[in-house]
């Protein structure tokens, strides 16, 4: 058998199998502040996607650390600086957020994080927006 | 001449043949997602599927297993303001649970839930 074609359907099956769809994915935020002219939009990176999950038959019958459910969140992570425009003086016009560099299926840390279900929408902007450019 | 044509018509052979087989197996994974699951290819939809080690012959018990969507993203300026505890990060996520299900006792009077439908729903033991 001709080794290119060994190696084309390795590749297919690999491929196919394996494709884990958590992963860094682009993302606007809007930051505005009450003092500033202007609501300043960001374009990140944030972790979105599918992970793998199971309801257990008897969940009476197993330990907590045993019924784990994992999420697609943040594996590495760095945090960036913006400037807001339109600030007065004595505001502190910067502003920092993070920035996905990796992500995984796994547990919501609740020491950074606030694991919810569905979040309210307040991601937008009541003031006229300026685009960030880093 | 010939020897030379025949190399080159042996490297385009290999070359054709090399495309067919990813063609082939990119539509046979197509085809596996008939509902345009084509998005959640390499993770499988939140279903019912039956849990051997609960299970007897004539007597299946279902498990809901599969992918849900969630995704981590920085808290908005808005909420963080609402917070008791302020949070960078806000993380919204469901999981692959049971939408209905009916109670089953096994032998030495355990019970168990046996899944009749599934869903992407809150999620519960995802905390750390």
């Amino acid at each position: 058998m001709s080794p290119f074609f060994v190696l084309s359907l390795l590749f297919g099956l690999i491929f196919g199998q394996t494709a884990s769809l958590c992963a860094p994915s682009e993302y606007t935020i809007h930051v505005e502040k009450r003092e500033c002219a202007y609501c300043l939009a960001i374009n990140t990176t944030i972790c979105a996607g599918f992970c793998m999950t199971r309801d257990s038959n008897g969940k009476k019958l197993l330990l907590k650390s045993a019924l784990s459910q994992n999420v697609c969140t943040y594996k590495e992570m760095l945090y960036r600086t913006a400037l807001i425009p339109g600030c007065p003086h004595h505001t502190i016009p910067y502003y920092s957020y993070p920035v996905a560099v990796s992500c995984k299926c796994g547990k919501c840390n609740t020491d950074y994080s606030d694991c919810v279900r569905e979040r309210v929408r307040t991601n937008y902007c009541t003031k006229p927006q300026k685009l960030c450019n880093l | 001449m010939d020897f030379k044509k025949r190399q080159i018509m042996d490297c385009y052979g290999k070359y054709a043949a090399v495309t067919l087989t990813i063609l082939s197996v990119f539509l046979h994974l197509l085809h596996t997602f008939p509902d345009g699951e084509f998005l959640m290819q390499g993770c499988p939809e939140c279903k019912l599927g039956e849990n051997r080690f609960f299970s007897k012959p004539g007597a299946p018990i279902y498990q809901c297993t599969g992918c849900c969507f969630s995704r981590a993203y920085p808290t908005p300026m808005r909420s963080k303001k609402t917070m008791l505890v302020p949070k960078n990060i806000t993380s919204e996520a469901t999981c692959c649970v049971a939408k209905a299900f009916t109670k089953i006792t096994l032998k030495d009077n355990v019970k168990i839930e046996n899944h009749t439908d599934c869903h992407c729903s809150t999620c519960y033991y995802h905390k750390s």
